[in-house]
């Protein structure tokens, strides 16, 4: 390490030593970068843990190389209302194949997309912030496949930006180590409520043992709120035993409950999929949110 | 049992829809049959759209004022 000391403000806010008003989440995110690069070599930064030298060109089940490529990156109003406007980067790839993903030909294409410039991105998120965004989010795709990049742009970010991670918290514990108090916000996609749908659907197995893991963790290490999109015909086997699990495991925590559901992508591979979600699906839903007394936020 | 894909919402040509690159913005619009309207990547010109629309709807009022 460097011997960088910590300064602390008046608030409480640690800066460092050696680039005085960068705040520490930022020096470690740049720090970490490296470490993250050198992660690839034996890429087990989600839990497919495919092992596989991602320097030297091979390439696991998320199909990406070494270095990130961004498919969109805008102001958006659509997240929830304590983090709107964001600025919005998406990544392309991801680690998981959600045949009804509403970004299917980015997310699950790692090569498409541009290039990432770091300092073309910092500029804009500042930017972006100068003109009212309250925060950054970061998303996919799946950002965790992305994280040497991502750190690297994270350390890039304005210093008093509030970061947002959106995940489909499929990481290992080698990458939340990585990503350990550098976003303030957590925004964690709990998609599915058994394992039987997250293989059909995402081809994803011990989905929920992995995803319950990040949520339990995220909770600890940051904010977190807790995304889930409501599927059609999957209300009983996915929303109940999602929301009685949250209320059980995570009493208070945010709740986003979307209805927002259309068929994209692959979704016609499943008949069940083939519409949008009913309203009364979207009430007994939102109905059973309540009976649950999960705090909904919108 | 899986529906035929051919079946599926008609999408245009891949190079049509070719996603678009970090510097353009954009967002994707469904209109359902009964009037509702989904959106995906909702952007501030957007939302102020549909509010115009339908300014009595209360999950797009206060994100169309989020961005002012």
């Amino acid at each position: 390490m460097s011997g960088d000391l910590l300064i602390a403000d008046t608030e409480g806010h640690y800066t460092s030593s050696t680039r005085p008003g960068v705040p520490l989440a930022r020096r470690a995110a740049a720090l970490r970068s490296s470490e993250a690069y050198a992660a690839l070599t034996d890429c087990r930064l989600c839990a497919h843990r495919c092992g596989v030298n991602r320097l030297i060109g091979q390439v696991g089940v998320c199909h990406a190389g070494p270095h990130a490529k961004v498919f969109s990156a805008q102001v958006e109003v659509g997240d929830e209302l304590e983090l709107i406007p964001t600025f919005a980067i998406a990544f392309s790839g991801c680690d998981l194949r959600c045949d009804f993903c509403i970004t299917g030909e980015s997310s699950w294409n790692a090569a498409a997309g541009e290039t990432l410039h770091i300092e073309v991105l910092a500029a804009r998120a500042t930017a972006a912030m100068s003109k009212g965004s309250r925060t950054i989010m970061f998303l996919g795709g799946e950002p965790t496949i992305h994280l040497p990049s991502v750190l690297e742009l994270a350390a890039a970010m304005p210093p008093t930006a509030k970061l947002v991670w959106k995940t489909n918290a499929h990481a290992t514990v080698q990458a939340r180590e990585l990503l350990d108090g550098l976003f303030d916000v957590w925004l964690v996609d709990y998609k599915f409520g058994n394992d039987q749908c997250a293989s059909r659907l995402a081809k994803v197995p011990n989905y929920s043992r992995v995803v319950r893991e990040n949520l339990l963790w995220a909770a600890k290490h940051s904010e977190l709120i807790v995304r889930h999109l409501v599927m059609p015909g999957h209300l009983n086997c996915c929303w109940r035993p999602v929301a009685q699990w949250l209320a059980a495991e995570l009493p208070g925590v945010k709740v986003s409950l979307r209805a927002s559901f259309w068929p994209a992508w692959h979704s016609a591979r499943h008949v069940e999929l083939f519409r949008a979600t009913s309203n009364d699906e979207s009430d007994e839903a939102f109905q059973l949110a309540r009976d649950l007394n999960l705090n909904l936020i919108e | 049992m899986n529906a035929p894909e051919n079946e599926g919402p008609q999408r245009v040509s891949p190079e049509k829809s070719r996603p678009p690159g970090p510097t353009e913005t954009s967002a994707d619009i469904l209109i359902l049959s009964d009037g509702a309207i989904l959106v995906h990547n909702l952007t501030p010109v957007l939302a102020a759209v549909l509010n115009a629309i339908n300014p009595q709807d209360p999950s797009i009022k206060p994100r169309a004022f989020a961005a002012r």
